[in-house]
């Protein structure tokens, strides 16, 4: 089996449950309290994709307004990145196509999956509702809370890096 | 009778031409060999190939100077990473060397200065090497408490990948510590905005990580015990080395993984150990 290493990072305003999704991912856990990231914070998971053995070292970066105030070597050397929204705050979200575009600039190749997270806050009615009104639809949703799609997110991460 | 007065005829009129014809078919002949004979076409082209060349040798600079000058200017800037990788090695040797040279005769200065000065300790001190046949230096070495190599970390630039490890403990996952070692230069290099300068120690307590940058990857030795100038020297000799024998793998060798590394990493680690 080949073993492989990847830099995956973490992207989207504070708060949006970049820390959540990753704790969900790596230790299956889920924490009511917030704790703000400083700098950064370094996880690792090993998944397999067929028959690649793959170490994603993944780097959740501090929350920021913008991802042009996260510094830039932070994210040099990247394989992949995941760009968290939060469903409930319009406002991190409104900006997304000029945040990606931005980021392209600096890694062209880059993989980018968008994900809109706290889809648990969200009663069904008003989900559908909600999905009809904002541009969600290019978003995978999912709940760092339920760990609704959490995996799903990373494998699909996992096979845009290896392909 | 017509016949041979006609020929009389033709023999009066083109006997210049045929002359001339027969004169003309030789000269053909005498050039054909000199086109198709190598060694007369040589003979003929070669006076005029020597003052060409000449004439190259003395005005070069002036025909092509420019030219070679844009392109090699143009090669290094597209291939800056690959020129510093290459002189890395080589430069760092030179310098070091004689920086080295530099402070050897530094030393002797203060050894000679040493010998004159008295003192009771200085002395003592002296008497114990003469006995012992050991220099005063050495003496004095030996009273430290020697540096060992603990970890080593090969890390490529940017990404944070582990590349290759050598650890005489079971530390945490060494993948992580190369993830957050890189987030931490990061966090220098973007927090002290000093141009283009690179972490180069963190001392922690007992230990004291030595970080040695290069274009496409950085090493880092964590050592313990007293991390003096010769240590560090011995290292300097030894990483320069390794960086020499990694980086031509590195570019050249697809299939170089981690374990060619780890084990490569091992022994210039036990090479380390062994010196100091």
């Amino acid at each position: 089996m080949e073993a492989v290493s990847k830099k995956v990072i973490l992207l989207g305003h504070f708060g949006v449950g970049k820390t959540s999704m990753i704790k969900r991912f790596v230790y299956h856990k889920f924490s009511k309290e917030y704790m703000t990231t400083i700098g950064v914070k370094i996880d690792k998971k090993v998944i397999k994709i067929g028959d690649t053995e793959l170490s994603m070292i993944i780097w959740d970066i501090a929350g920021e307004s913008t991802h042009t105030r996260i510094p830039q070597s932070y994210k040099l050397g990247s394989h992949g990145a995941i760009y968290v929204v939060d469903v409930m705050r319009p406002s991190t979200y409104e900006n997304i196509d000029s945040e990606i575009k931005s980021l392209k600039k600096i890694m062209p190749a880059l993989p980018i999956v968008k994900v809109a997270n706290k889809t648990d806050l969200l009663v069904e009615n008003e989900a559908s509702e909600l999905y009809k009104d904002l541009p969600l639809d290019q978003y995978i949703h999912c709940s760092a809370k339920t760990g609704e799609h959490v995996e799903k997110i990373f494998g699909l991460l996992a096979k845009q890096m290896l392909e | 009778m017509e016949n041979n007065q006609l020929n009389t005829l033709k023999d009066i009129l083109l006997d210049e031409e045929r002359f001339s014809r027969n004169e003309l078919g030789e000269r053909v002949d005498v050039l054909d060999e000199q086109l198709n004979n190598t060694d007369e076409l040589r003979k003929k082209l070669k006076p005029i190939l020597v003052d060409q060349v000449t004439y190259l040798r003395k005005n070069f600079p002036n025909l092509f100077g420019e030219v070679m000058v844009d392109s090699i200017k143009t090669q290094i800037r597209d291939s800056q990473d690959e020129m510093v990788d290459a002189l890395y090695p080589i430069m760092g040797k030179m310098i070091k060397k004689y920086i080295a040279r530099e402070m050897k005769l530094l030393s002797e200065r203060i050894d000679k200065q040493l010998k004159k000065t008295f003192s009771w300790s200085g002395w003592m001190t002296r008497f114990r090497g003469w006995f012992g046949g050991v220099s005063e230096g050495d003496m004095v070495l030996r009273n430290l408490i020697k540096a060992e190599i603990e970890e080593i970390f090969v890390v490529q630039q940017n990404s944070g990948l582990l590349l290759g490890s050598y650890s005489i403990h079971n530390t945490l996952d060494k993948e992580m510590i190369a993830g957050m070692l890189t987030a931490i230069k990061s966090f220098v290099n973007d927090a002290f905005v000093f141009g283009k300068q690179e972490l180069e120690t963190i001392e922690y307590e007992n230990y004291e990580l030595i970080i040695k940058n290069l274009e496409s990857f950085y090493i880092v030795v964590v050592a313990s015990g007293v991390v003096d100038e010769a240590f560090k020297n011995d290292l300097d000799d030894v990483l320069l080395d390794f960086s020499e024998v990694v980086l031509k793998k590195y570019h050249r060798e697809k299939d170089f993984n981690q374990m060619q590394m780890t084990s490569l990493i091992k022994e210039y680690s036990e090479k380390l150990n062994g010196s100091s």
